[in-house]
């Protein structure tokens, strides 16, 4: 019997990678290995965060001088200073994102900002065909960068285990799903507002209605593959192990993320965020009752919301527009897919 | 490590990889594609300036972790289905007739087994690895293979007697 295991497993053994397979395999491998090259090792000076800023933000101001960087914030497409609002104030702003879960949030505030330009300019009516051109291709650049960066959260977390033998790998895992699964969840909610803050603007629009309900097309477009990778990592989450844990994690962040935007936009987003607040309390009970899978999935419901109260607010207020972002727009929306 | 020494890595650990992925994955082209993730994110680690100090170790503990991705994303293909497929562990350019042994038999020994003792198999009978290199990888205390080990084989042995 027990030759019988061990020639079973010596056949085993002898499994291999087809010579064609083999050589294939490493034609990808290379290609991938040059494509990638090996990041320069800065002086170790630079792994300072506070000299990281200095020297950056001491670089732009040396060039053009205080007042012109933030002065470029404001810039639209087609404005003289925008190229320094993309190249050189968002680049300083992602050198100081250390972290890799702060590049990803970077990343996806980046997606965020050319969506605010489109609708300021779809709002005065100067979307033209070029302006949306230009930002639909701006917008897939960042938001194929979030994309990368929210799956390499997982790398990450992966490189830890290795100095943290004492952690379970399941534990790990289940770290950059959730990881995952919040930047998915923001980045989603982020497009769906913009998308109807699109939509709503086309209305009224009427020189550049057709390109604005083409941009909010796009948008919704991303907003799909986003989505999808959430409630992909959700069931991860659901399925997996330290639900409890990461339940109450979600729970900290999103109070935090519900009064942040009740300070900021106030009384005009009450509505949705107290639509917020009762799915908070829904989780609350169902953490309670031991379901922390689904408290997790109230959590980031409720964490959707509240963005989608501060994207209504600053429609209101910067936008002079009234937007209804309901929770789920797939159900409402005229657009077709 | 530099792209030259990464790619003789490859050379030397490539069949391993894939063979370890194949056998818990039970699906050629899934074990395939997998063994290819493993290096490009190994590599993809290095490139971002990560240190890696025993490459095969550091290979396989990024392959454990894309199958039990895999695992989670769906069941894998059972062996059920590739016993009734037919045991095809080489591509058609390099058939190797020691493969035909009995191989359905052994694919249904491994089915039945539990996940966490096929994996403590694979690893110690199918990869050569030492309890202490599966219990780096694994997360768990080397004591805790070894036992794990030692009822696996008590199960598959158990199994192969009532073939």
């Amino acid at each position: 019997m027990n030759d019988k295991f061990e020639q079973l497993m010596r056949e085993f053994r002898k499994v291999n990678l087809g010579t064609r397979e083999k050589e294939t395999m490493r034609t990808h491998i290379a290609a991938f290995v040059t494509a990638h090259p090996r990041a320069k090792r800065m002086p170790w000076i630079m792994h300072f965060t506070v000299w990281r800023t200095s020297f950056a933000a001491l670089g732009v101001f040396a060039v053009l001088g205080f007042g012109t960087s933030y002065a470029a914030e404001g810039a639209l497409p087609k404005d003289l200073l925008y190229p320094v609002k993309v190249s050189i104030n968002e680049k300083v702003r992602g050198f100081v994102a250390v972290s890799p879960r702060a590049q990803a949030a970077w990343a996806s505030r980046k997606v965020e900002r050319r969506l605010e330009e489109a609708e300021e300019l779809a709002s005065q009516g100067k979307l033209d065909a070029n302006v949306k051109m230009e930002l639909e291709s701006r917008i897939e650049d960042n938001a194929k960068e979030a994309d990368e960066l929210i799956a390499q959260l997982d790398i990450e977390a992966r490189a830890e285990a290795s100095s943290e033998l004492e952690s379970t790998l399941e534990g790990i895992a289940q770290l950059d799903i959730e990881a995952r699964a919040e930047a998915s969840s923001e980045l989603e909610s982020t497009l769906e507002g913009h998308e109807r803050v699109l939509l709503q603007i086309s209305k009224s629009d009427g020189e550049s209605a057709s390109s604005t309900l083409d941009f909010a097309g796009v948008v919704k477009k991303q907003k799909r593959a986003v989505k999808k990778e959430r409630s992909r990592t959700e069931q991860q989450i659901k399925s997996g192990v330290q639900k409890e844990k990461a339940a109450e994690m979600k729970l900290r962040a999103v109070e935090r993320q519900i009064e942040t935007v009740r300070e900021n936009v106030g009384e005009r987003a009450e509505e949705k965020l107290s639509g917020a607040t009762e799915l908070v309390s829904e989780g609350k009970a169902k953490l309670e009752s031991g379901e922390s899978g689904e408290a997790f999935i109230l959590f980031q419901k409720a964490g959707r919301e509240a963005t989608k109260a501060r994207i209504e607010g600053r429609a209101k207020k910067e936008l002079k527009i009234e937007v209804d972002i309901s929770l789920d727009s797939d159900a409402t929306t005229t657009i077709d897919d | 490590m530099e792209p030259e020494e990464f790619l003789r890595a490859y050379d030397k650990y490539a069949d391993a990889i894939f063979r370890h992925c194949y056998f818990r994955l039970s699906d050629r082209e899934l074990a395939q594609d997998t063994a290819q993730e493993t290096f490009t994110r190994t590599w993809k680690y290095i490139a971002d300036g990560g240190d890696v100090k025993n490459i095969r170790a550091f290979l396989y503990r990024v392959a454990h972790n894309l199958i039990i991705d895999e695992w989670k994303r769906k069941k894998a293909v059972s062996l059920e289905e590739l016993a009734e497929k037919g045991f095809d562990p080489k591509d058609d350019n390099n058939v190797d007739l020691a493969n035909v042994f009995d191989a359905r038999e052994a694919a249904k020994v491994l089915e039945l087994l539990d996940k966490p003792y096929r994996e403590v198999v694979v690893m110690r009978y199918i990869d050569d690895m030492s309890p202490k290199e599966i219990a780096r990888i694994l997360g768990e205390t080397e004591n805790t293979i070894s036992v794990r080990i030692h009822r696996a084989l008590k199960k598959a042995k158990e199994l192969l007697n009532h073939e």
